[in-house]
């Protein structure tokens, strides 16, 4: 698989642009259900469709070896933002849910596309 | 002004707001098409889930037009030369155009819901592509 990606003219573009597709996917429940628009519940399926797609796609493009991520510092700080992100939900969902509980996460989801952009530099 | 653009970190940081952009644009018009074709949230109805994501797509949509010309900007002999881009700039307008006359009417009247729907996800998937595929068609060195 990752050899289809790495070696034909449209595997990498298309794992990439359904990587961003499926960002977007999830990036718009997450918005929605931050801004209070929707429930979480709601968008609970898009979420979950959302992310799998995301990390499929992400995991595709790094087995290709088109970006080196095991010695990227940008990718750790992306790991730590996630885990930041995880531990945001488990306070918003044990104790009420606060609206500073939104404000961080989205902040966190902002800074985790710039990390993510910036596996490529350091 | 554009070479410092082009060379410096600057490029990275304006290319990740553009993606922050897009993600709220699309993001926010995708959940809207698949109420539409009765996915998602059923809680709401199309109109009322759209006027209420609206503030964030027109947020998506002037970011996305903010700093695609900036980049473009960086570099306009490799983009002009790029049919990747030239192509997403097509698809871009026409995705624009559908969505200001059949996908508004078709959220407020309820007609056409699946054919609008559908439209809509084939448009803007297309120039998210077609966005992804300029850095693999470059025609010339940069």
């Amino acid at each position: 698989m990752s050899r289809i990606i790495a070696e034909t003219t449209w595997g990498y573009p298309i794992v990439g642009a359904l990587h961003v597709l499926a960002m977007a996917l999830f990036g718009g429940a997450v918005l929605a259900q931050h801004i209070r628009v929707v429930q979480s519940a709601d968008v609970r399926w898009i979420r979950r469709i959302g992310m799998t797609l995301v990390v499929i796609t992400g995991a595709l493009v790094f087995a290709s070896g088109a970006v080196g991520y095991y010695g990227s510092t940008s990718f750790r700080i992306k790991m730590a933002l996630l885990v930041l992100l995880a531990l945001n939900a488990i306070v918003a969902s044990r104790w009420s849910e606060h609206r500073l509980n939104s404000v961080i996460a989205l902040a966190l989801w902002v800074a985790v596309i710039f990390a993510s952009r910036g596996i490529a530099f350091f | 002004m554009a070479e410092f653009i082009k060379q410096s970190l600057l490029f990275p940081v304006i290319q990740s707001i553009h993606l922050i952009g897009l993600t709220m644009m699309v993001g926010t018009i995708v959940l809207v098409d698949l109420r539409l074709l009765g996915i998602g949230v059923c809680r709401h109805k199309a109109v009322d889930l759209a006027s209420g994501l609206a503030r964030w797509t027109r947020a998506g949509l002037i970011t996305v037009l903010v700093t695609g010309p900036i980049m473009l900007y960086s570099d306009l002999p490799r983009y002009l030369s790029n049919p990747a881009f030239l192509l997403k700039m097509v698809l871009l307008v026409v995705a624009l155009a559908a969505h200001f006359t059949l996908h508004r009417s078709t959220v407020r009247t309820g007609t056409n819901q699946k054919l609008a729907a559908v439209l809509s996800l084939i448009l803007w998937s297309s120039v998210v592509l077609a966005g992804r595929a300029i850095a693999d068609f470059d025609v010339r060195p940069y």
